[in-house]
């Protein structure tokens, strides 16, 4: 029977290097698939994917057990995202932006360069809405769950849902 | 205008798989590499903070340095030294009062 990722982390904060990277293992292909459907760029999704497990590595003496590990990784992974789309708003303005290159061959070509679009758009809403959304969306989460990840209320999260869905229409439509 | 689950359904989940083993060389490696970042970071903190002290520090020396100099000037003009000041104010039951 597999170790709880409790048993993994209190064997991690004990000195055991090999615990993390079994909690690493078990979570890496999850966070992978979040960034690569989000950015259809696996340089990208790779990168950030690092960047989570390094602050897990860093902030996992913190955790308090009170909470499901999986829920603790989706709150670094969402800040994480709007790190990322900080970022892309500043390469953006600097001209220094590039969209995904996008294998032409690939049959799914269409479908990725619009859900390409689709992120290029929720990028562009508030932090909060944003954040939902990007949970709702990649792995169709309950809003209960949503607002348990970002510390709002079940209301707030669908709120925002609804709030970022509007904006998203109308972002989406200017365009088609 | 799209609708909501026209919106939800322009996102494409991708289901790719890592190569585990090259993943988490990279990310210990990168781990270690942020952690003696972090060790060389604090030292420059530190020797930072010491030199702003030090120049914090370097015009109070000055003070001191001219009130010990006043001080001798002193007890030379009076022709004692500080061994016969301490014994001529405790004869004449001096004390310094804070």
């Amino acid at each position: 029977m597999p170790a709880k990722d409790h048993d993994l982390i209190k064997q991690f904060n004990r000195g055991n290097r090999e615990a993390f990277n079994r909690l690493v293992k078990r979570y890496m292909n999850d966070t992978y698939n979040y960034y690569y459907s989000i950015t259809q760029d696996p340089l990208d999704a790779d990168e950030l994917t690092q960047q989570v497990f390094v602050q897990v590595f860093k902030s996992l003496k913190k955790f308090r057990y009170e909470a499901a590990f999986s829920t603790y990784l989706y709150r670094i992974k969402v800040n994480t995202l709007n790190s990322y789309f900080s970022n892309n708003r500043w390469r953006s303005f600097l001209g220094l932006d590039q969209m995904p290159e996008l294998e032409t061959t690939d049959e799914d070509f269409d479908k990725k360069t619009l859900s390409v679009e689709l992120w290029k758009a929720i990028e562009q809403l508030p932090k909060k809405q944003r954040s939902v959304i990007s949970l709702r969306i990649t792995d169709n989460l309950k809003f209960k769950e949503v607002g348990e990840i970002l510390k709002i209320s079940e209301d707030a999260a669908k709120n925002n849902y609804s709030h970022g869905i509007k904006s998203l229409q109308k972002i989406m439509g200017k365009k088609r | 205008m799209k609708t909501e689950n026209q919106l939800e359904q322009l996102h494409y989940k991708s289901n790719a798989s890592i190569d585990s083993d090259a993943f988490l060389t990279r990310l210990n490696n990168k781990i270690d590499e942020s952690d003696s970042n972090r060790g060389r970071n604090q030292g420059l903190i530190l020797s930072s903070l010491a030199i702003v002290l030090m120049l914090f520090m370097m015009p109070i020396q000055e003070d001191l340095d001219d009130s010990m100099e006043m001080y001798g000037q002193y007890l030379s003009e009076y022709g004692t030294d500080t061994y016969e000041m301490i014994a001529l104010l405790s004869e004449n039951d001096l004390t310094f009062e804070q």
